[in-house]
């Protein structure tokens, strides 16, 4: 026994096959179809052998990107880079050719001067914002606080809101994939944490916004050091 | 064949990263530098839409994009498949950004043989997709491709495209089809 395949199995089948969520009767109409079955299990492997092919373009691609020459562009970007991930003064060294000793000697220089300038912001009493800490994500304008800060009060952020869409916050401690706060739907470009929620001294921010059908309509993120004496 | 860096390995890295070793710090954005020659390349490829100095920008921007997006690294990809994404999406903006993107996508190349046969020449014998996606309106080809190899979301790639999701989804799921019945119709992929 099957059923009819008909437009609103077309229907189904695009969303699916475009990644949408269908809802469990939806999901069983089409496994009742056997038209539909045959076309899920033709577009899953058509997608797989995209996906292949796509792999071996990007391998492809990165190897030759890995073997090519060091443009001079890419050397000035980098060590621009550099100096707002690293706190460096100095600009330093190229990608090859850099004998142990001397990479050694420049990390240790690189590593103080890190170890200095943490210190330095921290101990200065002002709330210097690193501009390489936050990530402003398509859409989004402003954000704060990023980086080095002195009080927590408000998390704020810029962002025009789609209609019918909503803001979610996540909060997650250095390294970890998985947020130990989060804040569901909210429709302000604000948001004040309860006194009790104690903010660990390091974390990451992150503000994602969604559009009026869940889709995810851009992110921004930042990183924030505080200290609560 | 590519020699694969090993993803549990870039796992430990990014997470010795994060959790601020100066070396592995090191290791890693030494790591992802490579995005400055990957963009050099595609942009020859595209007839240079950007000058030295706007690749110069492009790729700060990139580091500090992907610097700063490690926490959100995705447990079995490679360090360099993953700045390589990041570093196709924001060339697609920057190429948006500047009005010149619908020379993004080398499919297109495929679809004006005359402009530019020897580009022509070289995807039809060169990379797989491309091969493949010549069976699809220029559009839906682009939507494919970014999809599955740039590995963007409809959100992402619609947005870069300046139409809507929904429209991308319309696009995409027409190719998908036509490759589907030409496929299921006995031709092989490869
Ligand atoms: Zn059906």
């Amino acid at each position: 026994m099957s059923a009819t395949h008909d437009h609103s199995h077309e229907v189904l089948l695009q969303r699916w096959a475009t990644g949408e969520r269908l809802e469990t009767d939806e999901e069983a109409r089409l496994r009742d179809c056997e038209t539909c079955r045959e076309r899920m299990s033709e577009v899953e492997k058509l997608v797989g052998e995209l996906e292949q092919l796509g792999r071996e373009d990007l391998d492809e691609e990165l190897q030759e990107a890995l073997e090519a020459d060091v443009p001079d562009f890419e050397r000035r970007a980098v060590q621009r880079a550099e100096r707002k991930i690293f706190g460096e003064r100095t600009a330093t060294r190229s990608p090859s050719g850099v004998r142990g000793w001397q990479l050694l000697a420049a990390a240790l220089v690189l590593v103080a001067s890190f170890v200095a300038y943490r210190s330095w912001s921290r101990d200065d009493g002002v709330a210097p914002v690193e501009d390489s800490l936050f990530y402003l994500g398509e859409g989004f304008t402003e954000l704060a606080p990023a980086g080095f800060t002195e009080h927590i009060d408000t998390f704020r952020w810029e962002h025009a809101l789609a209609p019918g869409g909503y803001y979610e916050l996540r909060f997650y401690l250095p390294g970890a994939q998985d947020p130990f706060y989060t804040v569901p739907e909210t429709t302000e470009t604000r948001w004040t944490p309860d006194p009790e929620l104690v903010l660990p001294d390091h974390f990451r921010w992150e503000v994602r916004a969604y559009d009026g059908l869940d889709e995810p309509d851009g992110s921004a993120d930042a990183e924030v050091s505080h200290s609560r004496d | 064949m590519t020699k694969h860096p090993d993803p549990t390995e870039d796992q430990i890295l990014v997470q010795d990263a994060v959790s601020g070793d100066e070396d592995a710090r090191r290791e890693l954005f030494r790591r992802i530098q490579f995005v400055g020659r990957l963009l050099q390349a595609r942009n020859n490829r595209m007839g240079r839409p950007l000058d030295s100095a706007e690749l110069e920008d492009l790729v700060q921007d990139i580091l500090l994009v992907a610097w700063n997006k490690i926490a959100s690294f995705p447990p079995e990809a490679t360090i360099e498949a993953w700045a390589y994404r990041i570093a196709a999406f924001e060339l697609l903006n920057a190429l948006r950004r500047k009005g010149r993107r619908s020379r993004f996508v080398d499919i297109e190349a495929v679809q004006e043989p005359e402009s530019r046969p020897s580009v022509r020449a070289e995807l039809l014998e060169g990379r797989g997709l491309g091969r493949f996606l010549r069976h699809l309106a220029e559009r839906e080809a682009e939507i494919v491709r970014l999809r599955h190899v740039e590995g963007l979301t409809f959100q992402e790639l619609a947005g870069a495209l300046e139409i809507s999701a929904s429209s991308a989804k319309t696009h995409y799921y027409r190719g998908l089809e036509k490759l589907r019945q030409i496929f299921s119709d006995g031709e092989e992929v490869r």
